[in-house]
């Protein structure tokens, strides 16, 4: 109906932009406009002449007989005379579309099939596995593959190709669609990438869809469609249907938990959610069960305590009348590693941040603050240094020295006090070693330090003004920003409303120094200025394996010094930003399985990336894992190196038994360890089938719609392949739609003169 | 006529040797706080680190001292001579111009470092103490000088326990980290004020030995540090005279500096 009314698909109108094809300019047509809805007001409303009017109304007055002619009906006349009139006059102007659409078989479109095992459910006798193939080979590849080199891509905890939709089984682990996008981008960097179609339920997704992750996406414009396939609703039941946490952390840390909740038929109603770390509560909320098509997330920070092998439970206390209880509890697990990550803070000069930032990271002791700082021309005071040999020499100037810290902070330090080999080693810090670098507000910091020319700028979240003078000791208002309110390192409340009073409470900042725009793919969390001037506060970004972050001031130590000494708005601040500068820095040794939890099933990969000090790949290591059973046993198995994957080995194994399984794993070069990491999973049987795993359309939905795309569902799926050539990625060509062959406006014409003719039959000659 | 040019010359010689007594008379040279120092070039630029001098009531004394208030011992010219080395010493980013500031309203949190000269004179109302608690908490910083004896100890005392009632007053080891912030200070010997150089005596009262000591908060982090039987503002204040001895200064300086690097790093 919509094509046939205005001629294009929908998704013209969404992407294209609205223009004038005749080249006349379109204040005469608002001019022509006006001008004949004014002589048409004339027409029907100018008083007839005196002569004209019945004996009793000759001595009226002009506005009197104006009066006379101005009815309502006329009004209503008028009002479809001058419609007329306009869309005659706007038709003639020839509005039109500009749309940029891809050109033919000069683009690569990328289809993405969710290969997690939630695919493989079962609605009406068929699959959602089956249902994806069917509609990919009947109806949307033949289409797609006539214009465009089609690549098929099986979703699990990446993105793999595949030779055809056939090869993919539903076998894989649960998927990470964020990461396989961010993944994708990346892979595709250097080709015409037109665009994305990811099928799948949403359901089994491991990982939260970060505004990081998709920032990578939407920095190239490629719109994700999805194709949203499984039932949406289920009936008087609730679920946990997901909990997500990080799988590692360090002692002394604190988690945020996201669990999801969905329900049906119980929408309203309270329900107790408890949240257990190795089988002690550390968290219990009262909570208003969500509505019945969007489930509930509720995230729950905890502290993770000493290190080991830990099993979080998210549960929901059973529901007066709920039949199904076994999807009440979800279970992940969390490895808690004793090693704390050390964060390299280099300071030019004494300066308050400093102390305060320090005495923040001292009283939570999860990492370990090491501090250089330039107290004279020619001395540099250390803190923290594991002994007196430890930067004796300055900054490091081997990358074997610099890489086993986890994160960099830089103060207020002139670039040119690195050498150019010190700035390379910095970058290759964030980039290859996967580190984080924090780069604070100074009169010598940021684009007054003229980073703006150094390697390290392009690293950054922002870009930086070339020149001085950028720094101002003024105080200034930190506000948080709608991706701030997101954030885990801007959280200072787990209530968002409270969480945002907070900011607005906070004190001035001592100082403040302007950056540049944020790069495509950064997130800025805080903005300071005027509001019509706002300019990025704080702001993060990954870069490479690592991330960076820009905190553009130098004063946040008043929220010390102007709160209450029982406040910890300073100290909770500084420690989630540094928590999340280097938690998810990589080690020499680290691995990752294919799936933590198992339902079911004992198939898993263990990935294991090995580097060396200077972390360079290494491929000669003997890596062995040594997995130990929930009986007691202890099995050793050897990992094979994975080819075309530089330092990465990999261990296919299975297990048959439920319960914990504890592996260590080692890498040996000759008889040298080069590391070592463990990794904790668990087999859970007879837990799956408890859970409904409906579609996630939600998650599907904003997937999409934030990357530029649309979200279908398999009754339209048809359309897919035809709304996939309008797109601004890849190799596009600027194309017109006309608009006035549109049966719309043709309609609208005669609707409006038919209306006209009807009424004044109706109401006798005007 | 000769006699009495006699007597003339006599009463002109006691003038002279009186005047002369009088500007050696400790802080008597300088009858208004603003008179000794001129006020230095850009006083008013926006800095990291302000010297700031804290003004609290004292007790009940009468004359000069009580008009003027002992708060203002050696001020403004021993702040802005103090200031002049640290900015040559350090690379700290400091204001020329120091900043005076007191206990009666809540603008003292913007100044993280604070010194009080002659505390054993200081009488603080319980709420000043309070809000030096408070101000101590959220981590600013402290350093007392100039007061010797056993008397002004115990007035000093007194005004702290009003402030910490529970936190004892200790002695700061040699081997503490506010000794090596910047210099490496293993000697702590006493430094004298100006007095010395008219009484020949290194101390005041019965002052006799120097003690370095300390108000430590519950991480282990000096929150006050008190110079007793010492004076470092006359150390700063005479830096430029010829017969005060240089190590005296030298020394002040080299503590001062440590004291400050110390609270803008712990």
């Amino acid at each position: 109906m919509f094509e046939w009314l205005f001629q294009y698909p929908r998704i013209v109108f969404d992407k294209g932009t609205f223009t004038f094809l005749s080249g006349w300019p379109a204040w005469l047509l608002v001019t022509l406009i006006v001008l004949a809805a004014g002589v048409l007001a004339w027409r029907l409303f100018w008083p007839e002449a005196i002569e004209a009017l019945p004996r009793e109304q000759r001595n009226f007055s002009f506005a009197d007989r104006l009066r006379l002619r101005l009815t309502p009906k006329g009004i209503v006349v008028w009002a479809l005379q001058a419609s007329f009139a306009a869309l005659v006059l706007f038709l003639l102007w020839r509005p039109g579309l500009e749309i940029s659409a891809l050109r033919s078989q000069q683009n690569m479109i990328a289809v993405l099939v969710d290969d997690s095992g939630s695919m493989l459910e079962s609605e009406n006798g068929e699959t959602r596995l089956a249902l994806a193939k069917r509609l990919l080979s009947e109806q949307i590849l033949p289409e797609l593959t006539d214009r465009f080199a089609v690549k098929v891509y099986a979703v699990g905890s990446r993105a793999n190709p595949v030779a055809g939709i056939n090869e993919i089984s539903g076998a894989g682990a649960a998927s990470q669609l964020g990461e396989s996008l961010a993944q994708l981008s990346r892979d595709t960097a250097n080709l015409p990438l037109g665009g994305v179609l990811l099928v799948s339920d949403g359901a089994d997704n491991r990982q939260a869809i970060s505004a990081e992750l998709l920032s990578e996406v939407r920095a190239r414009r490629v719109p994700v469609h999805t194709l949203g396939l499984g039932r949406t609703a289920m009936e008087r039941d609730v679920e946990v249907e997901d909990l997500r946490v990080a799988p590692r952390t360090f002692a002394s840390a604190k988690l945020s938990a996201q669990v999801r909740i969905r329900q049906g038929g119980f929408g309203g109603k309270a329900a107790r959610l408890t949240l257990k770390l190795d089988g002690n509560v550390v968290a219990n909320r009262e909570l208003l069960l969500p509505d019945d098509a969007r489930p509930r997330i509720e995230e729950i920070t905890f502290p993770v305590g000493d290190a080991g092998a830990k099993v979080l439970e998210a549960s929901i206390e059973a529901v007066e009348g709920e039949q199904n209880l076994s999807n009440n509890l979800r279970r992940q697990l969390i490895n808690v590693d004793p090693d704390k990550p050390r964060i390299l803070y280099v300071e030019g000069e004494p300066r308050w941040e400093m102390k305060f930032i320090r005495r923040a990271m001292e009283e939570e002791q999860t990492i370990e603050l090491v501090s250089m700082l330039r107290t004279t021309q020619n001395k540099i005071y250390r803190q923290g240094v594991r002994d007196g040999k430890e930067l004796e020499d300055g900054f490091p100037l081997r990358a074997e020295d610099l890489f086993g810290f986890s994160g960099i902070v830089i103060g207020t330090v002139e670039s040119n006090w690195f050498t150019p080999a010190q700035l390379e080693l910095i970058k290759r810090f964030v980039d290859e070693r996967g580190g984080g670098l924090l780069m604070l507000g100074g009169r010598d910091g940021l684009g007054d330090g003229a980073y703006a020319l150094s390697p390290l700028e392009p690293l950054l979240p922002v870009s930086l003004p070339a020149g001085s003078n950028s720094f101002t000791r003024n105080p200034a208002k930190a506000f948080l920003t709608a991706r701030g309110e997101e954030s885990l390192i801007t959280r200072l409340n787990d209530d968002s409303a409270e969480n945002r009073k907070q900011w607005d409470q906070l004190p001035e900042l001592a100082d403040s120094q302007r950056v540049g725009d944020p790069r495509p793919g950064a997130t800025v969390l805080l903005e300071t200025g005027q509001a019509n001037r706002r300019t990025p506060l704080l702001a993060t970004q990954r870069f490479g394996y690592g991330r960076t972050a820009v905190f553009a001031t130098g004063g946040s130590w008043k929220w010390q010094m102007l709160l209450d000494h029982r406040d910890e708005t300073h100290e909770i601040f500084w420690r989630q930003l540094l928590r999340w500068l280097v938690t998810d820095s990589p080690r020499q040794v680290s691995s990752e399985l294919s799936d933590q939890i198992l339902f079911d099933r004992g198939d898993l990969t263990l990935t294991t990336r090995v580097r060396d000090k200077k972390w360079i790949a290494v491929n000669d290591a003997t890596v062995t894992a040594r997995v130990s059973q929930p009986n007691g046993a202890t099995i050793e198995q050897r990992l094979e190196p994975v080819s075309g994957q530089s330092g990465e080995y990999r261990l296919q194994t299975s297990v048959t038994s439920p319960g914990t399984y504890i592996t260590e794993i080692v890498a040996m070069r000759g008889s040298e360890e080069v590391g070592r990491d463990s990794i904790t999973f668990r087999r859970e049987d007879g837990v799956a089938e408890a859970f409904g795993r409906v579609q996630n359309r939600p998650l599907l939905q904003a997937l999409s719609q934030r990357t530029g795309g649309n979200y279908y569902t398999a009754d339209d799926a048809s359309k897919i392949a035809s709304d996939m050539t309008y797109s601004e990625a890849g190799l596009t060509i600027r194309e017109t739609r006309d608009l006035w062959p549109m049966p719309v406006f043709f309609l609208l014409l005669l609707a409006l003169k038919s209306a006209e003719w009807l009424l004044r039959r109706r109401w006798g000659a005007l | 006529m000769r006699y009495s040019k006699r007597i003339l010359i006599v009463i002109v010689l006691f003038l002279m040797v009186g005047v002369a007594a009088l500007g050696f008379q400790r802080r008597m040279r300088f009858p208004n706080p603003e008179d000794d120092a001129p006020i230095p070039e850009n006083p008013d630029e926006k800095t990291e680190f302000v010297f700031a001098r804290l003004e609290y009531p004292q007790l009940n004394v009468g004359g000069y001292w009580g008009r003027r208030g002992s708060w203002t011992t050696d001020y403004p010219k021993a702040d802005r001579q103090f200031v002049i080395g640290l900015k040559r010493l350090s690379r700290i980013h400091a204001r020329s111009k120091e900043e005076v500031v007191s206990l009666d309203d809540d603008r003292i949190f913007n100044y993280p470092w604070v010194y009080a000269v002659e505390v054993g004179h200081w009488d603080l109302t319980q709420e000043q103490a309070n809000r030096l608690r408070e101000y101590l908490l959220r981590g600013g910083f402290l350093m007392v000088d100039d007061f010797h004896g056993s008397y002004e100890w115990e007035v000093f005392a007194a005004g702290m326990s009003k402030v910490f009632p529970d936190r004892p007053i200790v002695d700061v080891p040699a081997d503490d980290p506010i000794n090596r912030s910047v210099y490496e200070i293993t000697d702590r010997f006493q430094l004298p004020g100006i007095q010395y150089l008219y009484t020949g005596r290194e101390w005041e009262y019965d002052g006799y030995d120097a003690r370095w000591r300390g108000v430590y908060d519950d991480k282990g982090r000096i929150m006050v540090a008190i110079c007793h039987n010492s004076d470092l503002g006359d150390a700063w204040e005479h830096a430029d005279e010829p017969q005060y001895p240089e190590k005296w200064t030298s020394q002040a300086y080299r503590l001062t500096l440590n004291y400050i690097v110390y609270a803008m790093t712990h």
